[in-house]
């Protein structure tokens, strides 16, 4: 197993590198750049030029991407032509706030669709089971910005029980902190938990009918095993690639929660960066994004042989 | 929050002390004042101070310059400067620094927004610590414009000026978080007296407009800035918020044509489709009211401004196919161009309301969208459209100052991106600039605006705004004539 993840982990190298690579280009290719956004709408053209010169923009493309990935392998991100902040600390900022509420949301939605999708499967056509198709109809249908803002209407226009916006690091002020997370979380929680758990209730229905459920049943086993121990274990394989895909899609696609909330998080960082052209803070943040992106699949494959023995990492997936 | 000692304040009890809350729909940038991205408003009074101060009539009015004069026949502008000011560094403000900084706005490497106008000054001159002269080539009547927007730097804390910004306002930096808030706190040592009243700030970046007016309504915050006209309408009725229109007139919805291109090289093809503007449609839609269409390029307290002929323009479809017909024509296709309305708030409304009119009068006219990028590339840059949408700014000032520095108004026939050339243009405005008798300018600006609306290169259709919204509880808020926010008088009740 170590051998498998340190080999896995080296071949992450080559990934991000060709990233790097992509990121870079797409960006530059696009129009406009950072001088212009400097140097503002009514900015002569010499005057722009005068900008991106002492920006160091006019250098040839290769130049100044050979310069940016010689920083970064000094371990120095760079600086953000508009704030002039050290990227390394906008991007420290933003990712652990996206972190938090994707994790929250992801928690939220497991507790939700597990117990849900399990009880639909196991009462399929039933009143229930209709129920939950329900809600995963109106989860997924749902717009997260909608959401969002009826939530803060009823819990902070109306109630005046959670604060409308903005995140408080749970560090400094962990009861104000949780506070801020219950909003956004949950908005972003619903809305996966309806995906979750219509994944749950189809692995769990195509496992109930598979022969060693029967033969667990037939054993006399209590529902309550069969269920848990035998069905879900294996039904949870395809969740939890899932749960590895819409963790990754919502680090950087939390955007409209992070903006209705005002949460500072990385998806909100990349948009602000794209508009304003800053090249360093757009190149690092998906960087960033590709790497966890990366790690996340790799804990995913990880997880596969924890959930199903029959898969063995070094032989079938290396 | 902590209320301190009251005092008096005109014919109010002030109280003093307390955290504001203030809360803008864009995100503080840098605090470089040279730079003029929309979320930094809301910094650049609190952290900075400018020489002189507009009040919301256009009246010039002491800051860090306590008097001026002009001498030479108006070529030169001498300043006698505050005695007693430090900045937040605990340096005191000189009139080095002023020169410093005016140098700062005219180096083209900086980029700063008002850099054109900073031109107009040929030399600045620290006479001693406290006086400092301005050189012209020529006189300029509307230089006072640029020291309202010249917001003054430490020249020795310039390295840090985008990170750390240092100034004489009334509220020094404590904190940036980049993307969420803004941390302030008093000056304690700032020169106007007694002032500022609060203790602190926190200013927050809320960008999504739904939730910027329930945090307001909320009470999670005390002032809302750059709230959307449809949403001010809303909150209006609102017993616990008072509403704030600021900075009317400092930026404009725009119609502009390539003059150098077939149709709109035609003068009448121009002039139909101005006819065919619904402005009082448009305001009502995208302002909700708040703003009046106008069709002069300034508003009504400019010395530009004059009420017959801003009233000159009409809606008339009529009128506007029948110059069609006299132009030869029965139908066309045009593509107008507008920025994404991030970037050109409104553009995209405005288009959608002239569609629909104009292919009542056989203009079919194809919309094309671009992000800002490409459409500055394609509008400003390459003049490489036929009709666009967009904004234009600094109309709120001297006429002068608009014709110096906004692109659809430039007098040079280079950099005007309508490709408009007059020589008769550039010598009025050239005029108005040097002559400094009220009322021989009002009549040079008579004639510009007579040929403004003969010539309908760039057609003006509704001055834009910034909506604020403020809890009662809130008092002493201003906006200043630019609509940045202005929070040295401000007071939690």
């Amino acid at each position: 197993m170590g051998a498998y993840i340190l080999r896995r982990l080296l071949q992450l190298i080559p990934v991000v590198v060709m990233s790097s690579v992509l990121v870079f280009l797409l960006l530059h290719l696009v129009p406009g750049d950072p001088a212009e956004t400097v140097a503002g709408p009514d900015a002569t053209p010499d005057v722009v030029a005068a900008v991106r010169h002492k920006m160091g923009l006019d250098q040839p493309l290769a130049v100044q991407y050979g310069r940016w990935l010689g920083n970064i392998a000094r371990g120095d991100l760079g600086t953000s032509y508009i704030s002039h902040l050290p990227v390394i600390d906008l991007v420290g900022y933003a990712f652990p706030a996206t972190l938090q509420l994707t994790l929250a949301a992801l928690v939220l939605a497991l507790v939700i669709s597990l117990p849900l999708g399990v009880l639909a499967s196991l009462k399929q056509a039933s009143k229930l089971d209709l129920v939950v198709q329900g809600y995963t109809a109106l989860g997924l249908g749902v717009p997260n910005f909608w959401l969002g803002i009826l939530l803060i209407l009823v819990f902070a226009l109306f109630l005046g029980l959670l604060p409308p916006g903005g995140r408080i690091d749970p560090t400094q002020n962990l009861a104000i902190g949780l506070k801020t997370l219950i909003l956004p979380a949950v908005t972003l929680g619903i809305q996966i938990s309806a995906v979750f758990t219509r994944f749950v209730r189809t692995a769990m229905l195509e496992v109930l009918h598979e022969d060693y459920v029967r033969t667990a049943r037939a054993k006399g086993l209590p529902e309550r095993v069969v269920v848990v121990r035998h069905a879900l274990r294996s039904a949870l394989v395809p969740v939890v690639t899932v749960v590895g895909l819409q963790f990754g899609r919502l680090l950087g696609g939390a955007v409209v929660v992070e903006s209705v909330f005002a949460w500072p998080g990385v998806g909100r960082l990349i948009i602000q960066a794209v508009e304003q052209r800053d090249y360093t803070v757009v190149q690092a943040g998906l960087l960033g994004l590709v790497a966890v992106f990366l790690l996340i699949n790799l804990m995913t494959d990880i997880m596969y042989a924890f959930l199903d023995p029959r898969i063995r990492l070094g032989a079938g997936m290396g | 929050m902590g209320l301190g000692v009251p005092a008096v304040s005109g014919a109010q009890a002030v109280r003093k002390g307390g955290i504001l809350r203030y809360a803008h729909g864009a995100d503080v940038l840098n605090f470089d004042p040279a730079q003029l991205p929309a979320g930094n408003y809301a910094m650049l009074w609190t952290l900075y101070d400018t020489l002189i101060r507009f009040d919301p009539k256009y009246k010039a009015t002491p800051q860090l310059a306590e008097s001026w004069e002009f001498a030479d026949g108006g070529k030169r502008l001498r300043m006698k400067l505050r005695k007693g000011v430090t900045f937040h560094s605990g340096r005191d403000f000189t009139a080095a620094d002023v020169v410093f900084t005016l140098q700062r706005y005219q180096d083209k490497e900086v980029g700063a927004q008002f850099r054109t106008m900073s031109l107009y000054i040929k030399e600045a001159k620290a006479e001693d610590k406290h006086t400092v002269s301005f050189f012209m080539e020529k006189p300029n009547a509307a230089i006072l414009d640029f020291f309202d927007s010249m917001f003054i730097v430490d020249k020795e804390a310039i390295n840090d000026a985008k990170t750390k910004g240092v100034g004489t306002g009334p509220f020094r930096l404590v904190r940036w978080i980049p993307g969420d808030r803004v941390i302030w706190e008093k000056n304690k040592t700032y020169w106007k007296e007694g002032k500022p009243y609060i203790d602190g700030i926190e200013m927050l970046a809320i960008p999504d407009p739904s939730a910027l007016a329930i945090n307001i309504e909320s009470g999670a915050v005390h002032i809302a800035e750059r709230m959307p006209p449809t949403d001010l309408k809303r909150l209006q009725g609102n017993p616990t918020l008072d509403i704030i229109v600021g900075g009317i007139g400092n930026i404009w919805n725009v119609v502009l044509f390539n003059v150098k291109r077939p149709p709109f090289d035609n003068p009448k093809v121009r002039a139909a489709v101005d006819l065919a503007i619904d402005r009082q449609r448009f305001a009502q839609i995208y302002h909700a009211g708040f703003s009046k269409p106008a069709c002069l390029p300034y508003p009504e307290f400019s010395p530009g401004y004059f009420a017959d002929q801003a009233s000159r323009c009409e809606f008339n479809l009529d009128k506007a196919k029948k110059l069609l017909n006299e132009a030869g024509i029965s139908s066309l296709d045009v593509t107008m161009t507008i920025p994404s309305s991030d970037y050109s708030p409104g553009s995209d409304v405005l288009a959608q309301v002239m569609n629909a009119d104009l292919k009542k009068i056989g203009i079919n006219v194809k919309i094309e969208t671009l992000a800002m990028a490409v459409a500055r590339q394609k509008i400003v840059y390459a003049k490489d459209f036929q009709m666009a949408g967009h904004l234009y700014g600094r109309a709120n000032k001297d006429p002068v100052t608009m014709f110096a520095g906004t692109t659809p108004f430039l007098t040079s026939c280079e950099l005007n991106n309508t490709g408009y050339c007059s020589e008769r243009f550039k010598k009025l405005v050239d005029e108005a600039a040097a002559t400094l008798e009220p009322e021989k300018r009002k009549a040079i600006f008579r004639e510009i605006n007579e040929l403004l609306l003969a010539e309908k290169f760039a057609l003006p259709i509704a001055p834009n705004f910034l909506g604020f919204v403020k809890r009662k509880n809130v008092h002493g808020f201003a906006a200043s004539l630019d609509g940045y926010g202005i929070l040295e008088e401000t007071w939690l009740a």
